[in-house]
């Protein structure tokens, strides 16, 4: 670089002689963009391509397989190789695989995320294997509160799998606004960074850099008009926000959520301020005091003036923190403090489930029997017992007929067997009734989780 | 080393530099934008701002109006930073150019500086403050960062220009300011079809149509416009993309295709009087006004039959002069994969002329047109090679989006180099250079240069890898405009094959003529296509393929990036490996 810095410097002097006004700024945008050439290589190396490996189950024979799905990105935050992502990039995995700019694929473990709240937090943590030391970029360097909107800001990731050799794809723009809370069904997404840096599917769980190269974000979301407008709006959740959960994240696996206050807020027309519009029973904010009309002025010391200030400082903290809030009663102003549970834990004490049990598990979760079937003479038949699986610990046989599934008649339909599994997560035991040389006979199977039983399909 | 060191000196921060210049126009300009919308917040938001007196508003006109015309009665102004919401009244507006001036009953403001046109150069940054999907009414404004794309002149004398800035809707009316924050003008319009691309009504034009009414003449005032002062590198930067278009524009033409050539298109024979449900072919609308000679001017022309295979959007794009009577444009223009058709080039110089295929590269999707008469301006080529590119170099796209009224001169685009060697798998232009530069149709064939105007490769249509035996992964479409994924062929993979486009070669997808598979060991042949090159040569299933023309081939991407270069009809020395036994065959590629 700096070699290649004097070269120029020696054309412009020996040969124009004294330099134009053209050729000085030239020198000057040629500098800036060797700046910004430095900023990309040295946030690039920790830049991976995630591909989530979906378990696939074809009803008809009980064959369990896994294919590459669904792309997205990643940012490695610390040398032994904590990956940064999107929630949403990893749901339904069987595997995931991460590929670095150093060419290679490193498998990836689900570690821990934030999709334990009400609304679902996309943030996720996985962790890389087949690597003493990884590059990374530091997850405590980046400070979003800092920047102003017109800083410049680099999104890098793997839109529509352009990345998938490891070297990712590079956008630049500026920072356009912060703390947005975007619109999306599935996703809290609160605080928000917004950029017109370009973020395409794909993008999503890859890093957001300031102009010095420090991650500032995950971009996760876009919004765009087709046809009517251009893109150019992309939001990614900031760093800081990030940081509330890491440390946890980190520390321990499994899922976590945003902090569960049981409130839901509006703008008070003409007033400054959010207003409560219900409070749940036995909530936290309940247990505090809070009603319904009451208007929020302050979440911790932060000024609340309608319900976009409301989702960004109150809704973007994590469970177990403690929240002071200051609001107005009739003009009076008050103030309590209550300490967010998490969403699990509130449904449990008010005596209700967070799943509901007649809804099938996705398949990733469910359990497997262990046994691929087909359809023969009017009966579904075992055709094969996968070694090392519960049915095979049951002693099934590959020839048995199966006649129920947790008291449930199988007759005849693939689907039937399918649907009985559906409701029962792996680990769980299902009694299986089977007919075997004309003799009936029952036996209990200790369902397996079908990600170790897939053929693996590449 | 003194040299060494005082450029140093120069270099260090020149990103924060220009950070700060557009922070601080953007936060500039934030200050005297107001949201405009109705009482029952009906459509999205309009961008306004404060222009001339504390009161005064200036925004679009349209999205005011009642549906059967009249203004509506329940404008509001809300001003920023959590201000005030006042009601707004109409003061003076003008239909032709689609603006308004409101008067904020009981609000003020802050006024924003304003800039004469001739602020406004080509290659310029410019920052876009607004309420993009009314974002006003909870937080805060969005600020996009764009350059001036083309500048266009009115017949009335008064002039448009066009920015890469970002287009949604609750955006129009916002003011496009300079790095200083002066009001440059506001945007009026995305213009269709080219993403990206948004129409602005410059500042100046808005003086001018309002010098009529005494009463705006009055607030808007006749003031000099005070000059800003252009320093930093954020300023030069205007001024070095500025010389670099002009520059690269002088050889990058517009080209359209007619009507087909030949007689014996496949539906010539068929009746072609089809009832009037059926789609109505697009009326031809040439650029040049000049009639052909002979013949009255007739009423209504018969519209040109639809030809299979010449698709719509296909009938315009842009091409890069390599020398001065040839043109390197996309394929699908020239009519492929059906019959030719005529072509027309518009050169910067507002001539025209017509064109023949010399020859064509179905691998790039690229054709070689000879342009009667000549008279071109041949592009420079950059002296760089593809490889050599890093990610994060300054490029400008430029070429003729689609959609541009009446623009003589080709637009310019800015980005960056996304990544190089992109594409890998997905199209057979595998070194191909990524770029965040706005992309659209019209661009495609146009130029991706560099800072100095130099050409590093010609845009390509990503989405056109039909028919290659590559897939293209996404969704068609998923490329749209200024997607922020543009692509192109770089320069010198071109001029390594124009000498055979010249000699008139039609260059097409090399095949062996086998299945392959790829393991750790290397690729191996899993079968043999009868009557293939691969066959003929004596390959057989089984055998693992080590080189290719004497370079090595440890996996599929080594082995597609060689066989991407050769077409059909090629010879490939294979070196393969069968049973510890290493053998070369020559295979003529099919």
């Amino acid at each position: 670089m700096r070699a290649c810095l004097f070269l120029i410097v020696l054309a412009g002097s020996v040969a124009a002689g004294p330099e134009t006004d053209l050729e000085k700024a030239l020198t000057r945008v040629r500098a800036l963009e060797s700046e910004i050439v430095e900023v990309i290589k040295k946030a690039a190396p920790a830049v991976g391509a995630v591909v989530n490996h979906r378990t696939l189950l074809d009803p008809a024979t009980g064959v369990v397989s896994m294919r590459p799905r669904s792309l997205g990105s990643g940012v490695v935050i610390t040398r032994d190789g904590f990956l940064l992502t999107n929630v949403h990039v990893i749901e339904g995995a069987g595997y995931l695989t991460v590929t670095l700019p150093d060419g290679v694929t490193y498998p990836a473990d689900r570690h821990a995320d934030t999709s334990g709240g009400r609304v679902k937090g996309d943030i996720a943590v996985l962790k890389l294997r087949g690597r003493r030391h990884f590059p990374f970029a530091d997850w405590r360097a980046g400070d979003p509160k800092r920047l102003k909107p017109g800083a410049f800001v680099f999104a890098m990731g793997n839109p529509h799998g352009h990345a998938l050799d490891g070297t990712p794809v590079v956008t630049m723009g500026i920072l356009s606004a912060k703390g947005r809370a975007a619109a999306d069904k599935r996703y809290l997404y609160v605080g928000a960074l917004q950029t017109d840096a370009e973020i395409n599917p794909g993008n999503s769980g890859g890093p957001l850099f300031d102009s010095k190269g420090r991650l500032i974000g995950i971009n996760g979301l876009m919004q765009s008009r087709a046809g009517r407008s251009n893109s150019g709006v992309g939001y990614a959740i900031p760093i800081e926000q990030v940081r509330l959960f890491l440390r946890r994240m980190m520390r321990n696996e499994g899922e976590m959520g945003y902090g569960f206050h049981g409130l839901s807020v509006d703008t008070a027309p003409g007033e400054k301020g959010a207003r409560v519009a219900r409070v749940e029973a036995n909530s936290p904010a309940q247990e505090a005091g809070l009603r319904r009309g009451d208007v929020i002025t302050r979440v911790n010391g932060k000024r609340i003036s309608n319900r976009a200030d409301y989702l960004n400082h109150a809704a973007q903290l994590p469970e177990r923190t403690i929240v002071r809030v200051q609001y107005l009663r009739r003009r009076k102003r008050r103030n309590t403090h209550y300490k967010l549970v998490s969403y699990d834990a509130y449904l449990k004490s008010v005596g209700r489930q967070r799943r509901d049990p007649s809804r099938p598990y996705p398949l990733h979760e469910r359990g497997y029997l262990g046994a691929h079937w087909a359809l023969k003479r009017g009966a579904i038949v075992l055709t094969r017992i996968l070694s090392g699986t519960g049915a095979a610990k049951a002693k099934l046989e590959s020839g048995d007929l199966v006649v129920s599934l947790g008291g449930h008649d199988i007759g005849a339909d693939p689907k039937a067997l399918v649907d009985a599994l559906a409701r029962l997560p792996a680990g769980a035991d299902i009694a299986v009734e089977i007919e075997r040389d004309g003799a009936r006979r029952s036996v209990t199977v200790s369902l397996c989780d079908a990600r170790d039983a897939a053929e693996l399909d590449e | 080393m003194v040299l060494l060191v005082t450029t140093s000196a120069v270099r260090a921060g020149e990103i924060a530099a220009a950070e700060r210049r557009i922070e601080r126009a953007a936060e500039t300009a934030r200050a005297s934008i107001v949201t405009v919308f109705t009482e029952k917040r009906s459509g999205w938001d309009l961008t306004g701002v404060v222009v001339g007196a504390r009161d005064v508003v200036l925004t679009l006109r349209k999205p005011l109006l009642e549906k059967g015309g009249g203004f509506r009665r329940d404008l509001r102004i809300r001003f920023p930073g959590g201000g005030k919401t006042v009601p707004a009244e109409v003061m003076v507006d003008d239909e032709e150019m689609n603006i308004v001036l409101l008067r904020a009953v009981g609000g003020r403001g802050r006024t924003i500086k304003p800039r004469p046109t001739r602020d406004v150069s080509l290659g310029m940054w410019v920052v876009l403050v607004g309420n993009t999907f009314s974002s006003g009414r909870e937080s805060e404004p969005v600020v996009s960062l764009g350059i001036v794309s083309g500048i266009h002149k009115r017949r009335d004398g008064t002039m448009t220009f066009h920015a890469s800035t970002l287009v949604n809707p609750g955006s129009f009316g916002a003011p496009v300011v300079d790095l200083d924050g002066g009001l440059l003008g506001i945007l009026g319009a995305a213009v269709t079809g080219a993403g990206g691309q948004s129409v602005v009504i410059p500042y100046e034009t808005v003086r001018k149509r309002f010098a009529k009414s005494r009463k705006a003449a009055r607030i808007l005032g006749a003031k000099p416009y005070p000059r800003p002062r252009a320093s930093s590198v954020a300023d030069l930067f205007g001024k070095v993309m500025e010389a670099a278009a002009r520059t690269a524009r002088d050889a990058v033409v517009g080209v359209r295709s007619g009507k087909p050539l030949s007689e014996s298109a496949p539906n010539a024979g068929k009746p072609s009087e089809r009832p009037a449900s059926e789609t109505p072919p697009k009326k031809e609308k040439p650029k040049n006004k000049s009639e052909p000679p002979g013949g009255p001017r007739r009423p209504r022309p018969p519209a040109p039959a639809r030809v299979p295979g010449a698709r719509e959007g296909h009938d315009r794009s842009s091409g890069i002069a390599v020398a001065e009577d040839l043109v390197v444009c996309p394929l699908r223009v020239t009519g492929w994969p059906g019959p030719r058709r005529q072509l027309t080039i518009d050169s910067p110089d507002g001539s025209s002329s017509t064109a023949t295929v010399l020859g064509t590269d179905e691998r790039l999707r690229l054709a070689l047109l000879r342009v009667r008469g000549g008279g071109l301006k041949s592009c420079r080529a950059a002296p760089e090679s593809a490889a050599g590119l890093a990610a994060g170099r300054f490029v400008a796209a430029i070429g003729y989006p689609h959609g541009n009224p009446g623009s003589q001169h080709a637009h310019v685009t800015f980005g960056i180099v996304s990544r190089v060697e992109a594409l890998a798998g997905i199209h057979p232009a595998l070194h191909a250079i990524q770029t965040d530069a706005g992309i659209s149709g019209g661009n495609r064939g146009g130029a991706l240069v560099d800072l100095e105007g130099r050409v590093l490769g010609v845009i390509l249509d990503v989405n056109d890898t039909s028919g290659l035996g590559y897939q293209n992964p996404t969704r068609r479409g998923a490329y749209g405009p200024n997607a922020g994924l543009g692509f192109a062929v770089p320069v010198e993979v071109i001029m390594a094959v124009l000498p055979r486009l010249k000699a008139g070669a039609t260059l097409k997808p090399g095949r062996l003529g086998v299945s392959l598979t790829a393991d750790r060991d290397g690729v191996h042949v899993r079968s043999v296509a009868k009557e293939s090159g691969a066959a003929a040569a004596g390959v057989m299933a089984g055998d693992r393929i080590t080189k290719l023309n004497g370079k090595s081939v440890p996996d599929m991407a080594a082995l597609r990036r060689i066989l991407a270069e050769k077409a059909a009809g090629d010879e490939l020395l294979v070196t393969i490996r069968r049973k510890n036994r290493e053998l070369s065959l020559k295979v003529t590629l099919r």
